[in-house]
């Protein structure tokens, strides 16, 4: 994991801000996205994570 | 990502024919290297070369530029650019060829963990994202950079941040038109884009709905007026036969056609489902069907597929000991069974084979369909005409003549009524395409067509459902990284304001000089300008921020870094860079050596190398004295 640090507390700020689930997986999709190592099957995976019902 | 740069080495570029450079001693890289050398020997083309073997751009050169490397006044064909470098302590070379003629270059990459030197540049995926052009004039320091960081309308300052830490891979993702945008639109089941165009699916749907209903009941009122009619038909039939009945003269003969009739009929109904169940065996219809699958039959008849033959057979004899023979079964023997046990079929293809043998050695003898039953039911069909026109005659002879007449005609009225009423039934049920399509049917003429056209705006509405909840959470995920993206960028910036302030504090003593803000440049406080020196200052205080905040180590190599500051600031900057960089290469002309250069003469891990023209040779020296005395005719 090379996501830094203060991304990292950005990243877990925002998400339970949206009340959003999943946040270490999102860290790992983000740590794949700044690598330019993801896949689209992650990116539609975590399209599908997002819960709609929590604002 | 630990990078260091080991060797330079040229081959026929500009001045440069035969050249190499050592960083290293004792495989150990020196901390400094001061590299001096006049104007146009190859500074700037060094650190472009430089440049192209990190950030994998040199293929995209434009032509005119590979060709201005060609050494002047030469017949040189190909010229050759090596890097060694060590990339996580993982040595590599990489090689950029370069083609005078064509005006193109080439990579060629020597990475121990590819199995030796291969085409293309390949550093190893771990590494290849972190090295883009943005990235690479960060550490291999373009020093137009310097000014662009300060200038109001250039966003060079927030582009080496989001560089640094890729951020800008993440806007790549969320920005309009990026790559959730375009996943998105490839998965997209339905081309319904808006809630208007839903909602008129919705209507069609509703609509179709009550139109099936209507179908449906205009269905159920046709099945019963056929069985209306179907009663009626039957009353009078009876009643005609009453009639008939009532006169002595002709009641036997009545009797007599009428059974006959009845009897007939029974007898077409069952040739008619004999002929039917004949004509579902299909060596019936055609004598060259029924000829060759005979043949079929007998051909394989004389196949012999004894279960002992079969694939399985094999198998099991390579897991024993010893064969049938008595010869033992070795690992050689054990391979070359079952290679060939391939050429036998299994037992499965066995015994489909052998039901195939059954069947056809059990097929009937072949049936003259028009003999055995079209004849006969021509026959019987003549005969029950021939029998009605007898009833008709004696009809006419009765005494309830007119009677018989009456219902006869009520029978023929009730009888076209019918046709009529099923005809209309069978535009309303029948499922046969070609009627369909004869009568030009319509979703709202069929019951069939109706179902299928509700179903198609069924999946049409359940896939725009689905299209509409994908879309609405790729825009919240957009909007969720995107503010990711801005406050992780406001968090960075802030840290980076506070040390480089701190840094520039320490280079520029005797200036008051502090950047207030970082926005897509360095904003300064309350200063008009400030000179080239302090540009450049504030350059190195910034990046060196940068790269001491990141997991990288890299190494800073720059051009003449110290011409444009004054004598305290070279100083300065002379005794903060080795603080700020593992591997620092910096390239000078001889005027740089007072105040910059010279602060290095008493420290030890440093090159001190001069790199001179004499005639049309270029000579290389590593001391330190004759770094010190050189002077350039400049």
């Amino acid at each position: 994991m090379s996501v830094d640090k203060n991304i990292r507390d950005v990243i877990e700020e925002t998400l339970n801000n949206y009340k959003q689930p999943f946040i270490e997986e999102f860290i790992t999709f983000i740590d794949h996205v700044l690598l330019d190592a993801y896949t689209d099957d992650e990116v539609l995976d975590r399209i599908n994570s997002i819960d709609l019902n929590e604002e | 990502m630990k990078l260091d740069i080991r060797r330079i080495t040229y081959k026929n570029i500009r001045e440069m024919k035969d050249l190499t450079i050592n960083l290293e001693e004792s495989d150990k890289i020196k901390h400094i290297s001061v590299i001096q050398m006049p104007n146009g020997i190859g500074k700037t083309t060094t650190m472009e070369l430089i440049r192209y073997c990190l950030d994998n751009n040199a293929e995209n050169v434009r032509p005119e530029i590979v060709k201005s490397f060609k050494p002047p006044k030469s017949d040189f064909l190909n010229g050759e650019f090596q890097l060694l470098v060590s990339i996580d302590n993982q040595i590599m070379n990489i090689k950029l060829l370069l083609d005078y003629e064509n005006g193109h270059i080439l990579y060629r990459t020597n990475n121990p963990k590819k199995g030796g030197e291969i085409d293309g540049l390949d550093l190893g995926d771990a590494i290849a994202p972190w090295l883009r052009s943005n990235f690479v004039r960060l550490f291999i320091f373009d020093g137009e950079l310097a000014g662009e960081l300060l200038e109001a309308d250039n966003t060079s300052a927030e582009n080496a941040i989001r560089a640094l830490y890729h951020l800008d891979n993440l806007k790549a993702i969320y920005e309009d038109d990026g790559t959730i945008d375009k996943i998105i639109n490839q998965r997209m089941l339905s081309n319904i884009k808006t809630e208007q165009g839903k909602k008129n699916i919705e209507t069609k749907l509703r609509n179709a709905r009550e139109k099936k209903n209507h179908i449906e009941q205009e269905i159920s009122s046709l099945k019963s007026s056929i069985d209306s009619i179907n009663s009626q038909m039957k009353a009078a039939i009876k009643k005609r036969n009453d009639y008939r009945a009532e006169d002595a003269r002709f009641i036997e003969k009545y009797q007599e056609l009428i059974s006959t009739n009845q009897l007939l009929e029974e007898q077409i109904k069952e040739l008619s489902e004999k002929l039917l169940e004949a004509m579902r065996s299909p060596h019936n219809l055609s004598t060259v069907f029924s000829d060759n699958l005979r043949n079929l039959g007998d051909q394989m008849g004389k196949l012999k597929l004894p279960k002992t033959q079969s694939m399985e057979f094999f198998i099991e004899l390579s897991e024993s000991i010893e064969c049938v023979c008595g010869r033992p079964i070795g690992e050689t023997e054990k391979q070359i069974i079952l290679e060939n046990s391939k050429n036998y079929l299994s037992e499965d293809n066995i015994g489909i084979i052998n039901i195939i043998k059954t069947h056809i050695r059990n097929l009937s003898e072949k049936v003259d369909l028009e003999e055995e039953y079209i004849n006969k039911i021509k026959e019987k069909n003549r005969n029950i005409r021939t029998n009605e026109r007898r009833i008709s005659i004696l009809d006419r002879k009765t005494k309830n003549k007119e009677k018989i007449d009456e219902l006869t005609q009520k029978i023929a009225d009730l009888t076209s009524s019918k046709q009529d009423t099923t005809e209309l039934l069978k535009l309303y049920t029948t499922n046969k395409k070609e009627e369909q399509e004869l009568y030009k049917l319509g979703w709202e003429d069929n019951l069939n067509l109706c179902e299928s056209y509700i179903a198609g705006l069924e999946s049409q509405i359940a896939m725009t459902e689905q299209d509409f909840i994908l879309r609405s959470k790729s825009k919240k995920l957009k909007k969720i990284l995107s503010e990711i993206d801005s406050k992780s960028m406001e968090k960075l910036k802030t840290n980076i304001l506070l040390n480089t302030n701190d840094k520039i504090k320490k280079i520029l003593k005797r200036n008051e000089i502090n950047i207030s803000r970082i926005g897509s440049h360095l904003v300064l406080d309350d200063r008009e300008g400030v000179s080239e020196g302090q540009k450049l200052s504030i350059a190195y205080a910034f990046l060196s921020t940068l790269f001491s905040q990141s997991p990288h180590e890299l190494p800073f190599v720059v051009d003449t870094p110290a011409a444009p500051l004054d004598l305290a600031v070279r100083r300065e900057v002379a005794e903060t860079l080795p603080q700020l960089f593992k591997q620092i290469i910096v390239f000078i002309t001889s005027s740089e050596r007072d105040g910059f250069a010279n602060q290095f003469y008493t420290y030890d891990n440093c090159n001190f190398i001069t790199i001179r023209k004499e005639g049309i040779n270029l000579l290389q020296d590593n001391s330190l004295e004759f770094f010190k005395n050189f002077q350039s005719e400049e």
